[in-house]
């Protein structure tokens, strides 16, 4: 049992077995998608969704989705490869739990790997308010200019942060 | 009416259009990216501890 009030959960790919329709972060857009969409977007291959259960419990704690989205300087320039965090939440009633951490990290590591097969240097996402810019910010994503709520991180400074 | 197998608009940005002293910034920043936060790697280190079973 993980100390600290932090939940036994397991990370997994979206399937039709989990339970969505009870999940709520407290953020509309989010508990949506997660109800209404996250699956016929995550089985159209549009986005990939990854949810946060208890073993042996299908309802939803928690949920990220990633996609490719480049990033683009306009004129001549070329894009620039990145993978987006379209979507990232845990339901209200699980908060505090450190579920939020595991989904990050697992995104982070996941996007890490996958920039492994297929090339991509940044991870970026849009923060839905201030405070989680800030939490952001401290995990070291830069906004792409100022008071921007889209915000990249170096795929490379998320491969230096894996625990050894 | 014509059918039409054309997705609704979901939402997700396409792409993240930026201005050019922003994307030669981010051209710079892949030779050289950012060390970790110590917040990132505490997140990290976090989450791996409670990977790990008991």
């Amino acid at each position: 049992m993980p100390g600290g009030g932090a939940l036994e959960i397991k990370i997994d790919p979206l399937d039709q077995i989990h339970d969505r329709a009870v999940f709520d972060c407290g953020h509309d857009p989010i508990t949506n998608f997660c109800r209404h969409r996250a699956f016929e977007e995550h089985a159209d291959y549009d986005v990939r969704v990854f949810v946060a259960v208890k073993p042996g419990d299908a309802r939803v704690l928690g949920f990220y989705s990633l996609t490719i989205r480049h990033i683009k300087g306009g004129g001549r320039l070329a894009n620039i490869p990145a993978i987006y965090l379209s979507m990232i939440g845990v339901c209200a009633g699980s908060q505090c739990k450190k579920i939020g951490t595991r989904l990050m990290d697992d995104a982070f590591e996941r996007c890490v790997r996958v920039s492994e097969d297929v090339g991509a240097h940044y991870l970026w996402l849009t923060a839905i308010n201030d405070r989680t810019r800030q939490y952001y910010q401290g995990l070291g994503f830069t906004p792409f200019r100022n008071n921007d709520m889209r915000m990249r991180i170096n795929l490379q400074t998320l491969r230096a942060s894996e625990p050894v | 009416m014509v059918a039409t197998t054309k997705k609704p608009n979901r939402g997700t940005p396409k792409s993240a259009k930026v201005s050019m002293s922003t994307f030669r910034e981010l051209l710079k920043e892949r030779a050289n990216p950012p060390k970790p936060t110590e917040k990132l790697l505490q997140l990290r280190r976090t989450a791996a501890a409670l990977r790990k079973p008991a």
